[in-house]
């Protein structure tokens, strides 16, 4: 399974991206990644989570999986992303990089 | 939405909801937080101008003190959900913790600017309560503006130095500002409104600096967030408004994307069409007419783009709007034909944008 996070806005309006390839992943780790990306029901999110409402400087992730023959990406501001959708995000956030 | 005892409790987005009458029975009956909700319902997420009219009236209702400042420090304790336990209020003494005592100062510091230079009581100009946050999440790489109060981080250590995001008043000011531009022209988080929306908050944040400083114009390094980034980065600062694109060259980061002119305005998908990065654009442009006009911006400068934001700009308006205002606003405040206004047009120009 393949995971990629881009990171844009924010008060410095960097440009960050993290992918994750979860075969060099720990065993433990690949499947608290397999539970989190349930958890967020990630392949039955919109394409689109936009805010709702007033706010400046937020993130804005786009988070692509690629498992089992399925892809999805989702476009996300972080004042919109559910709790268990933010869990996956600060997972792979603090995960270590390997591809 | 309303309590047992017929209470307001939380804000609604809809003011017209609620009958003046229960208002007035708020500001009546009602404890302080009580009021202060009644208040928030009224003006928060409402456009401030045009609803002055109907506001205002109740607004007097329930009578904010004399000088308007009241700030509320708050400390997320490490979880991302605010506003977190309260640590310090208005007339308190310094707290124990730095970045508490930062944002209090640094928003007490915007708030005084925006007063004593534009007679403006605070940011929804009915004294509205300056709410941060602080430790934010764990090693939040952000400082933020969420519709209602001012978010900070703490930093990572790594690309951000810790406690960068409360001890520059840049960027609270920055943040604060976005809270203006919400309560007047309200211009739109994308595309060319929000670039400029993105560069309004870089124009107050960086002129507030500069009075902080005593610094003319000339003197400035028109340099905004410098020493957030830790020493690890190669770069001076997060954005120059005097040189676009030039404020860090970092191998992790990348190149500073920042278009100094038109001509290179990125279209992009990211960033909501790129609001931090084209904001360069505007940006440079009231660099240039300040240091053309010469002198403190916050004596001319800035009271004309203050003015084009709070009266002229809409939330459509694109970087073409931003450059005939500004140019109406030096006309209303200094003659149609003055050195300032025509100071505002070659800021403009000098970005590639004729007016």
């Amino acid at each position: 399974m393949f995971v990629e996070l881009k990171r844009t806005g924010g008060f410095a309006g960097l440009a960050t991206r993290k992918a994750i390839d979860s075969n060099a992943l720990q065993q433990e780790d690949a499947k608290t990644l397999c539970q989190l990306i349930d958890g967020a029901q990630f392949f039955q999110l919109p394409v689109a989570i936009p805010a709702s409402g007033p706010g400046a400087d937020r993130f804005h992730y786009k988070l692509t999986v690629d498992s089992e023959g399925r892809s999805h990406t989702v476009d996300v501001d972080e004042a919109a992303a559910s709790p268990a959708l933010k869990s996956l995000i600060q997972w792979i956030i603090s995960a270590p990089s390997n591809p | 939405m309303y309590n047992r005892g017929g209470m307001l409790r939380g804000a609604m987005p809809t003011p017209g909801f609620i009958p003046p009458h229960i208002i007035h029975a708020i500001a009546k009956n009602g404890n302080e937080r009580q009021k202060e909700l009644a208040i928030q319902t009224i003006v928060t997420s409402s456009q401030a101008r045009g609803k002055r009219q109907i506001i205002g009236p109740i607004a007097n209702a329930l009578m904010v003190p004399a000088g308007g400042k009241r700030r509320s420090i708050y400390d997320a304790r490490g979880k991302e959900k605010v506003p977190g336990d309260l640590v310090r209020s208005e007339d308190q003494p310094p707290a124990g913790d730095s970045s508490v005592n930062s944002a209090y100062d640094g928003a007490g510091y915007t708030y005084d600017f925006y007063d004593s230079i534009f007679k403006r009581n605070s940011i929804d100009d009915h004294g509205m309560r300056l709410i941060s946050t602080v430790h934010y999440g764990i090693k939040y790489q952000n400082a933020f503006w969420d519709g209602n109060q001012m978010v900070y981080g703490d930093g990572d250590g790594d690309i951000f130095r810790i406690g960068a995001f409360t001890g520059a008043v840049d960027v609270i000011a920055h943040e604060i500002s976005h809270g203006i531009t919400q309560f007047e022209a309200n211009l739109a988080y994308s595309d060319q409104s929000g670039a400029l929306n993105e560069s309004f908050s870089d124009v107050l944040g960086i002129t507030i600096k500069q009075h902080l400083l005593g610094m003319t114009a000339d003197k400035s390094d028109w340099l905004i967030g410098p020493g957030i980034f830790s020493s690890r980065i190669h770069g001076v600062a997060v954005r120059s408004m005097a040189n676009p694109g030039t404020a860090f060259d970092d191998p992790l980061l990348g190149k500073d994307p920042q278009p100094a002119h038109m001509k290179d305005y990125v279209q992009t998908k990211d960033d909501c069409g790129g609001v931090h990065i084209n904001s360069g654009i505007p940006s440079r442009a009231y660099y240039l007419a300040a240091t053309e006009i010469g002198g403190y911006a916050w004596e001319k400068a800035c009271p004309i783009w203050y003015i084009a934001l709070r009266d002229l700009l809409k939330p459509n308006s694109s970087f073409q709007d931003a450059a005939k205002m500004t140019s109406r606003a030096a006309a209303n405040l200094f003659g149609e034909g003055s050195r300032e206004q025509s100071a505002v047009k070659n800021g403009w120009a000098g970005v590639g944008i004729q007016v």
